[in-house]
């Protein structure tokens, strides 16, 4: 007994250890963006800053038009999150409740996709979107996302969708609903939890996302919050603190949304590791 | 209902769910084809033209293939990056994040806590994230060579030398991978409490318990994992482009192979040879993938039975 508990001491300990290098990065960005120029680059660091240089966010907001950018950023994001809530719920449902020939096979095609690098196909989809003369606009970062929404996320609805007991939806076809019927008004409501950890993974992919910004926005009054804080970045004019500061602006919704759902995360991540 | 409707009714019910199924993985279908199949096509012929956007496209045969091989010094290097990376970072990924997931699933309390410090790094924008770090990293002015100090380490070039910036990276892609530590977790959850017992009363310790009762029945999240962090480590790309002005770290010692496409791109507008170097990738991968899914079926269980 008395092994078992200094055994569960031990782990503690190592995990609380582990926990705060973990967690160290994110203060250190909050640290560093309340200091001042000569503070940040002195040596050894300050561990905590004595005063706070709260200035140093409405001097980046100056310098960078972050709220343009995060208005951009939200113009990207609404759609994409309809797209892909509608179309990967849709394609889900298909997969998980209907029977018709060749399903298996579509669906191990839409596994696939899962497989295939994105930098592969970057270049060819790029000159697509090009030749459409649609680069600089918004659309080649929102229109994929009404055509599938992402193998990723099919399967895990998919998954979720295969434990839901088929009862339901069966007895209504006995009664002649319809299948969209079914869809809308049995299923869409019990997927729910699996949907909610859908969109917030896909909010959280957009915001952070850097390459397809990077691609294919190339004017600045369309610039993202990525490209917003990579721009500042790349400016010698920029110092380290106020670096730091956009730096906290971009991380602050991501973790927010996080916080807020925690629990849709993780269960979600957690259904899809299983049974490959 | 008279019974001699049924076949006919029956048929058409059937013909419906057909309709049906296919009207909704339509979309999913449509996206397949259009961003997934069709640029791989276009891609492949692209590469055998030299599109530079400016010039008119010329067939040129395999000219950019060989120039490829033959000729891009850039080609090898970024190629021996991206494995060093891969290896690396699929190695470090499952070993840490399957013992951190252990560690979490045999403790009582806060469980829940842990596990949403140990995730919160995977929702951080990578961006952002790897700005952090590169400052952290820092030789002069960075925590971390000063907490080394105090250990009597001495100071680390970290991402700032060709020979540790790849290490580094590594790094970084462990703290930002706390999604495997979840999917983890869930697959230890679903070990039978009465397998480890047994081991147990045979007097075995904690490494019998887990080489002959969780690592088997847990293979499959572990062959999901490493497929999924291989996956991954190839499309890194922000890591390196935060580095340094023109991307790619100290000496090109951090080039990685979708740099390498992206800068020949969009940065040189070759358009045709990146076209070359994505359906080189494409079949790198492809040959990875294929050998990786083939080995499993020595060390990966599935439940009842072979499942491929």
């Amino acid at each position: 007994m008395n092994y078992r508990v200094r055994g569960q001491m031990l782990t503690y300990f190592f995990l609380g250890i582990l926990a705060f290098l973990f967690i160290f990065p994110i203060y250190w960005i909050f640290r560093s963006s309340l200091l001042d120029l000569g503070e940040i680059m002195g040596y050894p660091p300050i561990l905590f800053p004595e005063v706070f240089r709260w200035e140093n966010y409405s001097e980046v907001l100056n310098r960078v038009d972050f709220l343009k950018y995060i208005g951009n950023t939200f113009i990207i994001i609404i759609p994409v999150l309809i797209g892909v809530g509608l179309t990967s719920s849709l394609a889900a449902f298909g997969f998980a409740r209907i029977d018709f020939p060749l399903k298996n096979f579509w669906f191990s095609l839409v596994i696939m996709t899962i497989l295939m690098p994105s930098i592969v196909t970057l270049v060819p989809t790029y000159i697509g979107w090009s030749k459409l003369g649609l680069t600089s606009t918004f659309l080649p970062l929102i229109i994929p996302a009404y055509f599938g929404g992402g193998a990723f996320n099919i399967f895990l609805l998919r998954q979720f969708l295969l434990t839901v007991p088929r009862d339901l939806d069966e007895s209504a076809v006995m009664d002649g609903a319809g299948y969209f019927k079914i869809y809308s008004q049995i299923i869409l409501p019990l997927v729910k939890p699996a949907l909610v950890a859908v969109l917030l993974f896909t909010f959280v992919g957009v915001w952070n996302d850097f390459l397809n910004q990077l691609v294919y926005l190339n004017d600045q009054d369309m610039y993202t919050v990525a490209l917003g804080l990579s721009t500042l970045r790349s400016s010698l004019t920029s110092p380290m603190h106020l670096i730091m500061a956009g730096t906290m602006i971009m991380i602050i919704p991501a973790t927010i949304i996080f916080l807020v759902g925690q629990r849709y995360f993780t269960e979600g991540i957690a259904t899809t590791g299983i049974k490959g | 209902m008279p019974t001699l409707d049924r076949p006919t009714s029956y048929k058409s019910h059937k013909r419906r769910q057909i309709w049906a199924g296919y009207l909704f993985i339509l979309p999913a279908i449509l996206g397949i084809l259009i961003f997934t199949l069709a640029p791989l096509l276009y891609s492949f012929y692209l590469s055998f033209t030299n599109w530079t956007v400016l010039a008119p496209k010329k067939w040129i045969g395999f000219e950019n293939y060989r120039k490829v091989f033959m000729e891009d010094y850039f080609f090898v290097k970024s190629l021996k990056v991206t494995a060093y990376y891969s290896i690396g970072s699929v190695v470090a990924i499952v070993i840490f994040c399957f013992t951190i997931a252990m560690l979490l699933n045999s403790v009582k309390r806060a469980k829940a806590f842990f596990r949403a410090v140990f995730y919160l790094p995977t929702v951080i924008p990578m961006l952002a994230g790897a700005i952090c770090w590169i400052w952290m990293f820092n030789v002069d002015f960075g925590i971390i060579n000063y907490a080394l100090g105090f250990l009597g380490i001495d100071k680390q070039y970290w991402v700032g030398a060709p020979g540790s910036v790849i290490p580094s990276l590594i790094i970084i892609a462990v703290w930002g991978a706390g999604n495997v530590i979840v999917i983890f977790m869930a697959g230890m959850q679903d070990v039978p409490r009465h397998l480890l017992e047994a081991v147990e009363i045979d007097g075995g310790g904690w490494w019998k318990k887990l080489t002959s009762v969780t690592i088997p029945l847990i293979s499959p999240v572990i062959f999901y994992n490493i497929i999924l962090a291989f996956i991954n480590s190839l499309t890194a790309f922000t890591q390196t482009y935060v580095l340094g002005r023109n991307g790619g770290g100290p000496n090109d010692s951090a080039l990685f192979y979708s740099f390498l496409i992206y800068r020949e791109a969009f940065k040189y507008q070759n358009m045709g040879y990146a076209c070359a170097l994505a359906m080189v990738l494409f079949v790198i991968v492809g040959f990875f993938t294929y050998l990786l899914f083939k080995l499993s079926s020595t060390w990966v269980h599935y439940e009842g039975g072979s499942k491929r």
